[in-house]
């Protein structure tokens, strides 16, 4: 090999190092952005508190540049967001928004944590943990199907419209925009100045103003027979203090008692003991608390009454056979305060001083069946109004949300739901052959209760 | 530059170079996210066990100390304890002569121990408990259980009139692979899931074999049973139903009449513990023996699931220990 060749190639060498090491650099400098970008993230949601401007981020005047001018003017003066809304839109078409932007809950607590482009796979719920599936750590991201990716790719499509459409953000950073509006209570209010035009819509609007009335009167008569004070402030708030320096001496018991390594059976015997006596002293006072209220019988007699019309106004509507006025009328007369609708069909809110005014549909159900133990039967129950639900036009599709949520964010989700409606998905996968004679029969008392 | 000056640069060079790149890929992590995860989890295991880390870097003198004052407190303390616990066992194991249900003392103070139940100090305790509230149904069921106290008080007198009795009968050894693995109450799930699933499965396995019907009926009660770390056995399958609810409540209710096939069915009688923990999440059980409950509120459908585990398990049971 000649002299000058080497020396061509030695010189080839040093420039191709230069321009590696350069191309490093550059590398590390893009990667220190990213950083501080995230650290700036973090930042920003803590200081959005003090932010003052609240108009629509960039992003949204992108996604909407039609009516991103008008957006920004109306949100500068605090008018509320419906306004920036389609007015067009029916009162059906908002209230199938209303019900999509609650179960994009939690869409939306991702994005207002990490930003609109965060990484939305660990938002869907741990699969149900069949017999020879893998085990992970609690700590160690559990990798979603194909189904479940598919949905969710297709809910956040959905979520982000209408996160676009009716959030308000606080423009103190552009690249992590902070809602600072409840997009949930907006689209409610919204509705609610919507006129109806169609005997659904009636139907519909007229049985969310009857749940809002009876759960008012429900509260009303459940605070009623709680009663009021007959002591005087001042020995309610020393039973009060006394309580909580009772709680916080427990507190204590448990800290000390977490301490001991190996604690003996006679440490951790004393500390039950302890535990009991505090617990018992508590509740002495608890029921010293109770005892001093006293209900007024007239004010009882008129709660009762006003409670007792609502609820006949609310049941009358479970006739409708309308699978959107059952749902609403069902979730109400059943408790039900949260997005999750997967347990719908089966009262799980028996408690409290007012529970015995009430008889919600799965007891009906019951009641006219030969079986008593509703312990044994919630799941029948539940799935039964499920299927009742369907049969009357509620949305059972696999686009629906009770499909979403038993796909992606039910306490344990089922791969098996995504993509499939839910008729199939419970046939198929989720209840047994013997199991659907038995869901059949309530449906059928369901049916002749309500629809014949 | 002669040639050879040439060549010894160019080695020079290259090695520097390589060097350089080496110590760069070796010392710096790239701050991928990915490595960046990498890191959080070294970190983070690193950080779990950061008390054994200080343990091991201890001298061996002090190694030698600490397992000395251990030797010696053992020495002084806790002999006292363990002479009156092991009192008590040998009280016990006396007295469970001749053995009812197993040749297994532990399986035997242990069966016992759960059906006396309504006999014992601890039943009293949790009648005038105010956190299980007794309502009427549960009074009566107190009652009516009380009634036999007297020939049960007669017959084992210190295993019924025990303090803690758990705690008394936890300290007989078992003999046999049955009572290790009844014993195993809440298996260790720090020890991995597999670990936590095998576990369940042997006890289940074991009491099945036992073919003592209050230990059947117990181990299907027990809520631990299905749910954490994944389905144990394939009764998803078995079902054709992915709903582990209704699978867990089908598991214990094929488990709870299994048990009524064994001792004439002791374990199915109204005072029997089955039915006092029925009673307790289920009103309608109260004051039932278990087949009359069972025809009362177990639907035709889920009967014919239950059929079906009753089956699996009945053939688990005749399997060789």
């Amino acid at each position: 090999m000649s002299q000058k060749l080497l020396a061509y190639l030695f010189y080839g060498f040093l420039v191709l190092m230069v321009v590696a090491a350069l191309f490093l650099l550059k590398y590390q400098l893009d990667q220190k952005d990213v950083k501080q970008q995230q650290i700036d993230s973090r930042a920003n949601l803590v200081s959005r508190l003090d932010s003052e401007a609240i108009v629509k981020p960039a992003l949204q005047q992108q996604a909407n540049p039609v009516n991103s001018q008008a957006t920004i003017s109306q949100q500068l003066e605090s008018q509320p967001t419906q306004e920036s809304a389609d007015q067009s839109l029916t009162y059906l078409q908002v209230y199938r928004q209303l019900q999509k932007v609650q179960a994009c809950q939690p869409y939306f607590r991702k994005w207002q944590a990490e930003g609109i482009k965060a990484d939305l796979t660990n938002i869907v719920r741990p699969a149900t943990r069949l017999f020879g599936a893998p085990d992970y750590l609690p700590t160690e991201p559990q990798p979603i199907s194909a189904g479940q990716q598919t949905m969710l790719n297709q809910w956040q499509a959905i979520c982000l419209n209408l996160w676009h459409e009716y959030g308000v953000f606080s423009l103190e950073r552009t690249d992590l925009p902070t809602l600072v509006n409840d997009i949930s209570t907006d689209i409610e209010r919204f509705l609610n100045t919507l006129p109806t035009k169609t005997a659904k819509e009636i139907a519909i609007k007229n049985v969310r103003k009857v749940a809002v009335q009876w759960q008012q009167s429900y509260k009303k008569l459940e605070q009623t027979l709680v009663g009021e004070d007959s002591v005087d402030e001042a020995q309610l708030l020393a039973w009060r203090e006394e309580i909580e320096r009772l709680k916080t001496l427990r507190t204590q018991i448990s800290k000390e008692f977490r301490t001991i390594d190996n604690p003996s059976d006679e440490e951790t015997n004393n500390m039950i003991e302890q535990q009991m006596e505090l617990y018992e002293q508590i509740t002495a006072i608890e029921k010293q608390i109770t005892a001093q209220k006293a209900v007024n019988k007239d004010a009882l007699a008129q709660a009762e009454t006003a409670f007792e019309s609502q609820n006949q106004a609310l049941n009358k509507l479970l006739y409708g056979r309308d699978g959107d006025v059952f749902f609403e009328a069902l979730r109400t007369l059943e408790g039900q305060q949260s997005n999750r609708i997967t347990t719908i069909g089966f009262n799980y809110n028996r408690f409290g001083k007012a529970n015995s005014y009430r008889v919600s549909p799965d007891q009906m159900v019951l009641e006219n069946s030969q079986w008593q133990s509703t312990h044994t039967q919630s799941n029948t129950l539940k799935y039964a109004a499920h299927l009742y639900l369907c049969d009357i036009g509620w949305d059972c599709s696999s686009e629906s949300i009770i499909m979403l949520q038993y796909c992606l964010f039910d306490v344990y989700t089922h791969p098996d739901a995504c993509g499939l409606d839910l008729r199939t998905f419970y046939q198929r996968h989720l209840i047994s052959t013997n199991h659907m004679m038995d869901i059949r029969y309530f449906k059928n008392i369901y049916t002749d209760l309500f629809y014949e | 530059m002669s040639k050879r000056g040439f060549y010894k640069l160019m080695v020079f060079a290259i090695a520097v170079v390589i060097i350089a790149i080496a110590y760069r890929l070796l010392t710096v992590t790239p701050r991928t996210s990915e490595s960046l995860h990498k890191l959080n989890q070294s970190t983070h295991e690193s950080g779990g066990s950061s008390l054994d880390e200080a343990d091991s870097m201890l001298p061996d003198a002090i190694h030698n100390r600490i397992a000395q004052i251990t030797q010696e407190t053992l020495a002084t303390e806790e002999p006292q304890e363990d002479n009156e616990i092991n009192n008590q066992v040998e009280l016990i194991l006396e007295e469970l002569k001749p053995h009812k249900f197993s040749e297994d003392p532990f399986i035997e103070a242990y069966t016992l121990g759960y059906e006396a139940y309504f006999c014992s100090e601890q039943a009293v305790k949790d009648q005038h408990n105010p956190e299980l509230p007794m309502e009427p149904q549960l009074i009566d069921l107190f009652e009516q259980a009380r009634k036999d106290c007297d020939v049960t008080r007669a017959r084992y007198p210190h295993l019924v009139s025990l303090k803690d009795s758990y705690n008394i009968i936890k300290n007989i050894p078992p003999t046999t692979a049955a009572g290790r693995a009844i014993k195993t109450q809440v298996p260790d799930s720090a020890s991995g899931q597999q670990y936590y699933r095998d576990q369940l499965n042997n006890r289940l396995k074991h009491a099945l074999q036992s073919k003592i019907g209050p230990i059947i009926a117990e181990t299907g009660l027990a809520s631990y049973f299905y749910f954490q770390n994944g389905e144990t056995m394939p009764v998803s399958q078995w079902l054709n139903s992915q709903d582990i609810e209704y699978n867990r409540q089908v598991m214990k209710l094929a488990l709870g009449k299994l048990a009524c096939r064994y001792q004439d069915g002791m374990a199915c009688q109204p005072t029997s513990s089955q039915m006092f923990m029925l009673c307790i999440n289920d009103k309608t059980a109260c004051g039932l023996d278990f087949n009359t409950f069972y025809q009362q509120t177990v639907m035709p459908g889920m009967q014919k699931d239950v059929e079906i585990l009753i089956e699996k398990f009945a053939a688990m049971s005749e399997q060789h220990p």
